[in-house]
């Protein structure tokens, strides 16, 4: 004979209540056990019990067709829905969910969301300057917010559209109502529901299974005024979108009788449909388990469905009618290691702890937990090298009892211990209570999933790579620093550069902090448990994440005819070695490039193109098709440069200065002779035109100066005559800019052009001269220091020799020569050895 | 803020009392203290006169039996919790704090809510030497009968041990190093030894300490970190929102203008909203609507000189013009509460002046005469 199922009304999260569910069901031995999820994840419960599972883990459902789709179910170590399903494998008890099941929810949510849309489109047709189409979208992540809160703060976030950008995933962002037993805690004077719980729970040690009992009658209270609330407000609830969504298929819930509190009100928000969906639903598992013969049966819920799981309330039939006729899509589910820090309300998870730390330490310790947690506070602060004596941990546990004793409450708060610690260890100051916080009321902690888990290929390609590479995911942000001559650093790198093509940030390159070498690379790694999504919705692009990564390269290719982003891609494509992916790039930049008429754009393109044919980064790609592009851009620059620098003002002027400078650079690598010429000639005539701004023929000369087809005499007769009486100014000192920033080494070695220079500076008169110094200063500041001390020295010597053109080199005559001859032997015995 | 229920129960005690400036808090607000130990059931400390909880309603305002109690800091409830929990578990307590921001109040009112006493005060200086915080002699004394405990001057913290109450010591971080550490042994040991008579003071139950130290001068001596850690540290900050900043100097302004027998009038609270919206303004270095940014002022501009401001001009109201105050009586007020330093302050103020003042509505009588001052 069955008797009456055992009902464990649970908070979320709650260690406490963990605890309490492990007691109990060593009382109640059941020979079944239900736990509130999603049935969609029923084979997966077994991996629970593995050896390399370590919480916090999640439960990810996707939608099979839409993976980003999706819903998890996190779970911690502390968490009691974990601990029953641990308790139930090791005792060989048959354990399943009973939730409403995702393929439903889902489709729920979808049919929703879709018939919002269209009252959102029918809504802007009526007005349209109110909701522009645009909007449609931001709109509807609103409504189904509204939609889908779960009342008891129940850990299925349900998911929106996630190709939205935002720093807070959506289908995180969510509120739940309080906790309902936060609700009661709230009540007793206790800000953290945990403390209270342990306080009017943990300390009746010899109450198992009766507290729950005790629980339930409470929830079944607090669920009635919430009813009587309701349905004061039920006339505006009926207007609310979503109201009469085919899920809420409410009529049906009256039919479980008069005598269900939940139906006392008109259901109206989705929400309260969607609790009853679910409870009927929790019922019929009830049912079905005690069918096949259960005879002992435990359920843990979320406290909130506790008194509604009462079978003798309801009907079988009633429910079975509520349950027909629901949208159904086909989901997978797996596990995903989950980390602390998603846990929490703060990263936006609505049935979210505020301190996963905090929870994970009431878990882990039974006694002394204050003064447990006061050393850790001591041990942390110690760490980063803050004094603190054991004194200051005695002293902040007696404040923190003292305190709660003060505000009426048994047990030290949170706040209690918040306070106490401020007081005590951090002399009131914000900067060390940041410190543990993060630390150790939130944690680092990230877990583990078993490899045999059952995945998309691309995560366990990923798992694959990451155990070759030797790349773990941390929840963390730790910098990584690679060197690329070596194998492992440079695969790292590609895998890095790879997931970042499939949106999947998990290293964010960071500037080069000041080193000069190109073979380092400088990596910030942090790993986000939604990345495991990503992976998901990218396994439709390819079984391996070089494959995936490719197809996201070739499609955004395919659909962009933006240059410079085609550009940027081919870069990506080359840094992360996808070859083909790059062949399809360069054609794509080959077509656009054919009629485009900026030239600036394709001087922009030039430089990855040459590095590309210059240094076969991409191994499989064509380089003679790329040195094809290149041959078709390099004429369309030498030809248009000219129109392309006219009438510049000083920001495009010092924006083409750039450019000129990074073309230059690229046809230098390129070394083909015939380009060069085009490109010299261009510039030459550049020289001669007063229209270009001054900082533009400055850069040309100092170009054609430096590949020689220019001479110093060449460009002193320029320089004097931009610098001439006659000349503005303004644009003699543009002229300078581009012709010397950068490097005063010539000014050093040419005396000449330095008088000139100098000359020039000492005719201006004074007005405009006050004028010309910020831009003078902005020049002369980009030369390294001991050049400019130099030249300072060059004139200052100028000046003493009243005029006389002794350059630098003049020094050189005061060698002597009979010293000099005696190094002349080593030299030559060092020379022959090197040869 | 209700003062009236004070006005009443304070009007015997207020006639006999005419000839001092300012009274004790304990001597102020004894009707309240009184009703407060009347009401208190609450198990109190050795050597209390009053409950934890009745301490906190002492200090911040509520109801005793049918008494109203005034508040006497305006803030947040944390930081006065986290005092008297402080001083319950016989730990010392360190306010710390900007000018001004009612450091020596609270700790006036704390001992006098506690002990009944809040005259054991050692006043911090750079001068101050250690017989003021141990014991000094009577010179007379000890040349005529010898070392003894008669020949002894026994200083605030002295007696506060022997009798089990509290001791104050205001601005310890200006007290010199090696002065400040003779509390090591009385905060840690709870004991003043005497070498020269081999005897000690051991401190009775109920004894503590509350220093109140400025944490924005330099130059001061800052402590030895085996003092730091024998105090519970509290900062005080300037009020959070400028209606609670206001609430605080009405109603100190108020308190204040009754004990100067100023027979002016407060008119309202829109100068007080005045002045403490110009403070605050140059204090955070924008304006309230956080749309313009500012220059600060060097001077604090703590909450205790907005309430000197207002005094200052109820009192040119009440002796120089009609009793009810005017921008004219609180421009020299600002004056010489903003500009601390001649030249920069100057600039700073007149800056204020133009872009702010000016066009601001309703403020124009206040620009005029602040104009005409500077």
């Amino acid at each position: 004979m069955s008797s009456t199922p055992h009902i464990l009304g649970i908070r979320h999260h709650g260690p406490g209540s963990a605890r309490s569910v492990l007691r109990a069901l060593d009382e109640i031995k059941p020979d079944c056990v239900l736990i509130e999820g999603p049935p969609d994840a029923d084979e997966m419960i077994a991996f629970a019990a593995r050896e390399q599972m370590h919480p916090p883990v999640a439960i990810l459902v996707h939608d099979v067709a839409e993976p980003s789709d999706a819903v998890y179910y996190p779970f911690a170590a502390f968490s009691p829905e974990w601990q029953a399903i641990r308790w139930a494998l090791a005792h060989n008890v048959p354990v399943r969910f009973m939730d409403l099941p995702q393929w439903h929810r889902l489709a729920i949510d979808a049919e929703r969301r879709k018939k919002f849309l269209e009252e959102l489109k029918a809504a802007a047709e009526k007005a349209p300057q109110q909701v522009p189409g645009e909007n449609g979208h931001a709109a509807d992540a609103d409504a189904v917010d509204t939609e889908s809160d779960d009342d008891d703060g129940d850990d299925a976030p349900d998911d929106d559209d996630a190709a939205a950008p935002e720093a807070i995933p959506k289908w995180l962002a969510l509120r739940a109502e309080p906790d309902p037993l936060q609700r009661l805690a709230e009540a007793a004077g206790f800000d953290d529901g945990e403390r209270w719980w342990e306080h009017v729970v943990e300390h009746r040690k010899d109450e198992g299974v009766a507290i729950f009992a005790a629980i339930r009658d409470a929830m079944a209270e607090l669920r009635h005024d919430r009813d009587v609330e309701k349905t004061e407000e039920a006339g505006e609830d009926a207007r609310a979108p979503g109201g009469d969504a085919p899920g809420s298929d409410v009529p049906g819930g009256d039919d479980s009788g008069g005598d269900d509190p939940g139906s006392a009100g008109v259901p109206a928000r989705s929400r309260d449909a969607d609790d009853l969906l679910r409870e009927a639903w929790m019922r019929q598992t009830m049912r079905d388990a005690i069918k096949s013969g259960a005879t002992n049966l435990a359920v843990v819920c979320g406290a909130w469905h506790a008194p509604m799981l009462d079978l003798d309330r309801f009907t079988k039939k009633a429910d079975a009618d509520l349950l027909k006729g629901l949208p159904k899509i086909k989901t997978a589910a797996t596990w995903i290691p989950w980390t602390y820090d998603r846990l929490t309300f703060a990263s936006g998870y609505g049935a979210g702890v505020h301190s996963p730390g905090w929870y994970d330490h009431l878990w882990r310790r039974t006694d002394a937990v204050l003064e447990g947690w006061m050393s850790r506070v001591a041990t942390l602060l110690r760490e980063k090298d803050i004094d603190c004596s054991s004194a200051h941990v005695i002293e902040a546990v007696r404040l923190s009892q003292t305190l709660a004793t003060f505000r009426g409450r048994p047990l030290a708060d949170l706040s209690d211990i918040a306070d106490a610690t401020r007081s005590i260890f951090c002399f009131d100051s914000d900067v060390a209570m940041r410190l543990i916080e993060r630390e150790l009321l939130v944690g680092h902690d990230i877990g583990a999933v078993p490899e045999d888990t059952p995945m998309v290929p691309l995560q366990q390609d990923l798992m694959r790579q990451q155990k070759r590479l030797r790349l773990k995911a941390e929840a963390l942000e730790k910098p990584l620093d690679l060197d690329l001559r070596g194998e492992t650093d440079r695969e790292r790198s590609i895998l890095l550069h790879r997931l970042r093509l499939l949106g999947i940030d998990w290293g964010t390159p960071s500037e080069h902090g000041g080193g000069k070498g190109t073979f380092h690379e400088l990596w910030q790694l942090r790993w986000q448990p939604e990345y495991a999504v990503k992976l998901i919705e990218a396994g439709t692009l390819g079984t391996t994440i070089e494959q995936a990564a490719g197809a996201s390269v070739a499609t955004a290719a395919s659909e962009t005819r933006d240059l410079r982003a085609l550009a940027e891609r081919l870069q990506d494509a080359m840094l992360a070695a996808l070859g083909d992916a790059a062949t399809a790039l360069v054609r794509q930049i080959e077509s656009v490039a054919a009629v485009a008429t900026d030239i600036t754009l394709l001087m922009e393109t030039l430089p990855p193109l040459v590095s590309l044919v210059r240094y076969g980064n991409v191994r499989q790609t064509d380089a003679g098709m790329v040195r094809e592009i290149i041959d078709g851009i390099v004429p369309r620059i030498t030809v248009g440069l000219g129109g392309a620098v006219a009438s510049l003002n000083d920001d495009a002027a010092a924006a083409m200065d750039g450019h000129l400078r990074s073309t230059d650079g690229a046809l230098k690598q390129l070394d083909a002779a015939d380009h060069t010429a085009d490109w010299h000639a261009a510039l030459a005539r550049l020289l001669g035109h007063d229209t270009v701004h001054g900082l533009v023929r400055g850069r040309a000369a100092r170009l054609l100066l430096d590949a020689g087809k220019l001479t110093a005499d060449d460009i002193g007769l320029r320089l004097s005559q931009t610098l001439s009486r006659g000349a503005d100014p303004a644009a003699g000192a543009r002229w300078l800019e581009g012709f010397l920033s950068g490097s005063g080494l010539l000014l050093i070695h040419d005396p000449k052009l330095l008088s000139l220079i100098d000359g020039w500076v000492r005719q201006i008169n004074p007005e405009i001269f006050e004028e010309l110094l910020p831009l003078l200063r902005r020049t002369f500041t980009t030369f390294p220091a001991p050049e400019r001390k130099q030249i300072g020295q060059i004139i200052a010597k100028g000046k003493a020799a009243s005029g006389s053109s002794r350059g630098a080199a003049a020094t050189s005559g005061d060698i002597n020569h009979a010293r000099a001859a005696r190094a002349l032997p080593l030299l030559m015995t060092i020379l022959k050895e090197g040869a | 803020m209700s003062a009236k229920g004070k006005t009443k129960s304070d009007a015997t005690a207020e006639d006999t009392a005419t000839a001092v400036l300012r009274r004790h808090a304990e001597d102020q607000f004894a009707s309240e203290l009184a009703a407060l130990a009347d009401a208190d059931d609450k198990p109190r400390p050795p050597s209390w006169k009053l409950s934890p909880w009745a301490v906190a309603t002492y200090v911040l305002g509520g109801k005793a039996g049918g008494v109203e109690i005034t508040p006497k800091y305006i803030g947040k409830r944390r930081l006065i919790e986290v005092a008297v929990a402080t001083l319950a578990t016989d730990r010392a307590l360190l306010l710390l704090g900007v000018p001004g921001t009612a450091k020596s109040w609270l700790s006036e009112h704390l001992a006098a809510a506690i002990s009944g006493d809040s005259t054991q005060v050692v006043q911090g200086t750079a001068g101050t030497a250690e017989e003021q915080i141990r014991y000094g002699w009577n010179y007379a004394l000890l040349l005529s009968k010898g070392p003894s405990r008669d020949a002894m001057v026994p200083s605030p913290v002295m007696n506060a041990m022997s009798t089990g109450t509290i001791a104050r010591i205001e601005e310890l971080t200006r007290i010199p190093a090696d002065v400040q550490d003779t509390l090591i042994t009385i905060l840690s040991e709870k004991t003043l030894p005497i070498p020269e008579l081999s005897d000690e003071v051991q401190a009775a139950k109920g004894f503590n300490v509350i220093a109140t130290a400025n944490n924005r001068d330099k130059g001061v001596n800052e402590l030895s970190s085996a003092l730091k850690r024998r105090f519970n540290t509290v900062i005080l900050p300037v009020p959070d929102t400028a209606d609670e900043e206001i609430a605080i100097v009405q109603q100190r302004v108020k308190s204040l203008g009754r004990a100067l027998e100023i027979p002016a009038e407060l008119t309202g609270i829109d100068e007080i909203r005045r002045v403490v919206t110009i403070f605050r303004e140059l204090r955070n270095g924008q304006t309230e609507d956080g749309k313009a940014k500012l220059k600060q002022s060097s001077g604090t501009l703590s909450t205790a000189e907005a309430i000197s401001v207002m005094n200052n001009g109820l009192a040119l109201a009440a002796h120089f013009g009609d009793g009810s105050i005017k921008a004219a009586d609180i421009a020299s007020g600002l004056l010489g509460a903003v500009v601390k330093d001649p030249v920069q302050d100057r600039v700073v103020w007149q800056e204020y002046l133009e872009t702010v003042v000016k066009e601001r509505d309703g403020w124009k009588d206040l620009y005029r005469a602040c104009r005409e001052m500077v």
